[in-house]
């Protein structure tokens, strides 16, 4: 099992990490973590769960099924789709 | 009218009371309420996103019997020196505060801005969720909202040991770069370390209730929870001590 992890800043000055398993090509397992505010708190589970088999093709268009759900303060979906992408990336390239 | 409650409980009944107070406003069973507290004994929270094993050093924490749970809210890890530092609550309609998310930590955090006023000191609230002096942050909050309730809770750090915290809490790497700084000692200050004396407990309550007042345009009633505010606080106690809810991430 190899976990793969992205880190980075928001342009609201929060961080978000992503920590990611990854098996032939699909998300097996993530957790989006961070000390930045989504509105509601409990949607973390759902957008994690509704990442879960899902290929890199896949990720951007996720996150955007949140747009009118959620609101992160100080930070979009675009960016978390980008850190998700990121640690993603990191373990495809392994 | 609002209800003012100053308050001391450890870390998992102050969590408990906090969120039966937001369940319970936004059913319409509760009055506004700002709650003043201390933990005792000292504890840390660390925010809903966050892993524990990224945000505080659980080691120095079980050497120190320093306690830790989850908040309900998002944000950072907080440590709550129970001689040092003074939470607040404030726990309200949506309505009566701002529908705009940000614009309602502006409005809660003024609260903050004003009470350091009180004491001589310029602070400025740094959007999100931030209230510093001289650059260096004195003050966190972070909200929850239902449907038509808050809760925003907060620290006023006015003469934490900042040993401990440096100890206790760790900042993620990324986001010290962009602080250019290197630990959390450099990035916080005290209201005590700011005026060069150490300032009382007391006197900080009473410059939070001025500051509050003004904030939020409300007249006090010195008041405490109802049989069911007690309640409902008692059923959440085992929720905010459990492994299940505080290692969820």
């Amino acid at each position: 099992m190899v976990i793969c992890s992205s880190v980075r800043r928001l342009s609201g000055g929060k961080t978000v990490k992503v920590d990611v398993e990854v098996i032939d090509g699909n998300i097996k397992d993530i957790v989006i973590s961070g000390d930045f505010f989504l509105y509601p708190e409990e949607y973390i589970h759902v957008i994690e769960s509704k990442l879960k088999g899902r290929g890199m093709s896949d990720i951007v268009k996720v996150l955007k099924e949140f747009k009118d759900s959620v609101e992160i303060v100080g930070a979009s979906l675009d960016e978390f789709a980008e850190a998700v992408l990121e640690a993603y990336k990191v373990c495809v390239s392994r | 009218m609002w209800r003012l409650i100053i308050d001391e409980n450890n870390v998992y009944r102050n969590m408990a009371i906090d969120e039966a107070l937001l369940i319970l406003k936004d059913r319409g069973l509760t009055p506004n309420t700002v709650r003043l507290y201390v933990f005792n004994p000292s504890a840390v929270t660390i925010g809903y996103f966050q892993r524990v094993d990224d945000s505080v050093n659980l080691e120095f924490l079980k050497a120190n019997n320093i306690d830790l749970t989850r908040r309900i809210s998002g944000g950072g890890s907080v440590y709550h020196d129970v001689n040092g530092e003074i939470t607040y609550s404030v726990i309200t309609s949506i309505s009566d505060i701002s529908y705009n998310i940000s614009e309602s930590y502006r409005i809660i955090c003024s609260g903050i801005v004003n009470a350091i006023s009180e004491f001589g000191l310029k602070a400025e609230f740094i959007p999100i969720n931030d209230v510093v002096v001289g650059g260096r942050k004195v003050s966190g909050s972070a909200q929850s909202r239902r449907k038509s309730a808050l809760l925003q809770h907060g620290t006023l750090m006015y003469g934490t040991d900042l040993n401990i915290l440096a100890n206790t809490l760790k900042a993620p790497k990324e986001k010290l770069r962009d602080h250019k700084v290197t630990s959390i000692f450099e990035r916080v200050t005290t209201i005590s370390r700011e005026l060069g004396r150490a300032v009382g407990r007391e006197e900080v309550i009473n410059a939070l209730i001025k500051g509050f007042s003004k904030a939020l345009n409300a007249d006090f009633v010195r008041g405490w929870y109802t049989d069911e505010e007690v309640g409902l606080a008692d059923s959440l106690v085992g929720k905010y001590k459990s492994d299940e809810w505080i290692f969820q991430r």
